[in-house]
Parts: C-alpha cells; structure tokens; sequence
C-alpha cells in the first residue's frame, strides 16, 4: 500500500490566503492533508507535537513547511529561527510564502534558513501555478528526511493501556 | 540637481547618498499644494520606506484577494451570472487589475527614490541598440524608421536605469504616432560642459505647451487609450536625476516631439 501523503503545515494568518491556496490545492488535485495555524506559538506547539496537536497520528510530522512571514505577534522570521534550533525540526523544508519581495527581506530569509522564497501570486492562476511547481519538486522530486523514528517502548515508557497515542507508537514499532 | 559624487577614487565606488534628491523626488509625485516642507530628511527616508512597505503589505495584499477571488467568481460560478453580472464582474477585476498596476509603478518610483545608482561608463550607442532590440517587434510592426546619428557618446551612469529611460522614451516615439503614419525616429546627441545630451526626436501626435511639464508627473496621461499608468516619464526623470541629470522636452501639437536627457559625460 501507498503510504499516505506527508501533510504541509500552513502557517498564515489570512483568511483569503488560506482559502486561495486551499482551492488551489483542490484544483491541482494535491491530496496532500493540510494543517493550518495562524500564530507562530501554533506552528511551535505543533512542530513540537502539543497540545492541542499532541496527538502525532491525527497530527502527523510534516513533509513541508509554507510559512507566511508577516504573522501577528512573532512573525515568520521568528519561527525561522526557532526551527533552526531544532534538530528535528529543520531537516523539514521550509518554503516562505509572502507579500513582499523586498531583497533584503528575501535575504534574511534564505540566511534564517528558508528552503525557497514565493511572492504570493496576484491572481487566482498564479496560484494554481505555484502550487502544481510545489507538487513537482516538493512533494514528488524531492526527497525527504524519514520523520523522527517512534521511540523504542521500554517497561518504563510503555503506557500503552493508557491512550491510543501509545498505541499507536507500539504498532507503529511492531512494523 | 547636478551633484553626482562618485568615490571611486577613494576606493570601492562608494556614492554619496544623494538626499536632496530623494526629497525632490518625493515631491515630484505630489500636486504643488501637498508638497510638504520637508525639513528632515532622515524622517522623510523613513517615511518612503513605510510607505513602500504598508503598499506591498496592506495595499497589494487585498487587491490580490479582489483580483484572485473575482477570477474564482468567473471560472466556478460564471454559469449562474447573466449577461450584465458578468459584465460588472469583469469590470471589477479590470479595476483591481489596474490598481495593482498603479501600485506597483508607485513602489518603484518610490524605491527608486532611496536606491543608489552604480554609474559605470557606459555607451549610448550600446545601450540604444540594446534597447531597440528588445522593441523589435514593435518597430516591424509598425514599419517605424529609426535613424541613429552614430557616434553616441558614452555616459557616466547606470547602465540599467540608463536602458529604462531610453525604453520609456522610444516607446512612447513609437506609440503616439497617428495610425496610418510611418513612425520617425531620430537618435542624436550633443556634448557640452561636462553633460552629454540625448535627443529622441519623432513625429507623432505632439504635446500642447500647457501640457509639457505634467507629462512628467506621475500617473499623467493625456490619451485614455494607451495602455499603462502614465508613470513612464516620471520614472525617467526620477533615474535621471538621481544620477545627476535631467531631462525635457520640446515639442508643438501635430509637428511631433523631441524629448531630451542629460547625464554626466565620462570626461
């Protein structure tokens, strides 16, 4: 069996930006789960596998990271630079999706180690675009580090009676 | 302004940062009445770089949404739009489409007034060729004659911005020409007192007196038909004072017009 596609994470505050990428997503035909957050905390308490996304089998480690740079609060850059002191964390590709193109903004970026840097398109068609050039080289080319392996259960962290996260973790190292 | 300091004596070709001019070019974009007294100029730098920043962000961002969701509105649900719906639908998306083009002529006209440019010695003859290559097809199309008076001398400026203005001008040689009449073109120059001035000469419609200095305001035109926004000429004379130049024009209705810039020559 095919294994199910890695999710993207989302990380936008715009509702017309998430709704436009959505349907784009949908037009493409990329089945690829997504998870929207709108805050840089929620993209931290996600990355980290916290609540409310504690649950790592209904919120899965993402294949790729979309990150808008002017967030409410701490911004892009600040999530940036979170990832970049988190060993798991930033072996995931991270693709800047934003307003501006102004170059020192693109520069910064790329030296906070961003993956890729998109103007948000200007019209519907441009969004299209954007997300069939992702699925090409992204999610299809691309190759991706495997997701941090499920730890080896010991007596001592075996809660598996306990919750289906632990289930989940027990079946997924009996493979 | 003709003040142009390069250091490139004293070493890397650091160029003095031109400040009056960025003022001057701030105010070249707004009517005579909001022209502000500006008496702080690091203030007023801040203030084009706030602006440039709130029209990429705040601006731009929605005329995305009004353009993106009417494209969605026509593809996915024009089937339930009568005739008129779709018509005003059209029209919204043409608005946002021009607004957004206005925008960004504004970002650059404002960017452009706190980048520095990197002067080199460059070749107008080169950089005219240059530019008539890439309208060929729109000299072909149009059967226009263009005559360069060779040699060019060459120019101390930026070669990029220098192929901007000569596109601009050459363009606007082309396109106010009477349908039905050959479009004329004549390229020359002239030396004199540290300045090379280059002339663009054709034969189309003109331009009235009254209107010759607003030509080269911002978003100023005079025939509703053309395409654009009518910032080309003032981003001409935007990059060419801020490389220490300036430009003009002459010109009578119905008799065509010779535009000019000046710019410092290599000595």
């Amino acid at each position: 069996m095919e294994p199910s596609p890695r999710p993207i994470l989302h990380v936008e505050d715009e509702a017309n930006d998430i709704h436009l990428l959505q349907r784009a997503l949908v037009s493409a035909e990329i089945w690829n789960p997504v998870q929207v957050v709108k805050t840089a905390a929620r993209a931290f308490a996600y990355l980290r596998g916290e609540e409310p996304f504690a649950k790592r089998d209904y919120y899965p480690i993402p294949g790729l990271i979309l990150l808008d740079l002017t967030l409410p609060s701490l911004d892009g850059f600040e999530v940036l630079k979170w990832r970049q002191s988190q060993p798991e964390i930033r072996i995931i590709p991270v693709l800047v999706v934003t307003n501006s193109q102004q170059p020192a903004e693109v520069r910064a970026a790329y030296e906070a180690g961003a993956n890729g840097y998109l103007a948000k398109p200007a019209n519907f068609n441009g969004w299209l675009d954007m997300v069939k050039a992702i699925r090409v080289f992204w999610l299809n080319q691309n190759v991706l580090p495997a997701p941090p392996a499920p730890r080896v259960l010991t007596p001592e962290n075996d809660v598996s009676r306990n919750g289906s996260l632990a289930r989940f973790s027990l079946e997924r190292a009996a493979v | 302004m003709k003040q142009f300091s390069t250091g490139s004596e004293a070493g890397f070709g650091a160029i003095a940062f031109d400040l009056p001019s960025i003022a001057e070019s701030l105010e070249m974009a707004l009517p005579p009445a909001a022209r502000p007294n500006v008496a702080d100029q690091e203030l007023s730098l801040q203030t084009m770089a706030a602006v440039h920043s709130a029209l990429a962000h705040e601006v731009r961002g929605p005329l995305r949404w009004v353009t993106s969701f009417s494209e969605l509105l026509i593809q996915e649900r024009g089937a339930s739009l009568d005739p008129i719906g779709k018509d005003y639908l059209q029209r919204i998306a043409g608005a946002a489409a021009r607004l957004d083009e206005v925008m960004r002529d504004l970002q650059k006209f404002i960017a452009r007034g706190v980048q520095e440019p990197r002067p080199v010695a460059v070749s107008l003859e080169a950089a005219v060729c240059a530019v008539l290559g890439n309208l060929s097809s729109r000299v072909s199309a149009r059967n226009a004659q263009i005559t360069i008076q060779r040699p060019l001398p060459r120019v101390q400026a930026d070669p990029e911005w220098v192929e901007e203005i000569l596109a601009q001008l050459l363009d606007n040689a082309l396109k106010f020409v009477p349908a039905g009449t050959t479009p004329l073109v004549r390229i020359r120059a002239e030396s004199s007192r540290g300045f090379v001035r280059l002339y663009v000469e054709d034969n189309g419609i003109g331009i009235p007196a009254v209107h010759q200095e607003r030509i080269f305001d911002l978003f100023t035109r005079f025939n509703a038909e053309s395409p654009g926004t009518g910032a080309g000429l003032a981003l001409a004379r935007q990059a060419c004072a801020r490389m220490g130049g300036c430009t003009g024009v002459e010109s009578q209705p119905g008799q065509g017009s010779r535009f000019w810039i000046e710019l410092p020559t290599t000595e």
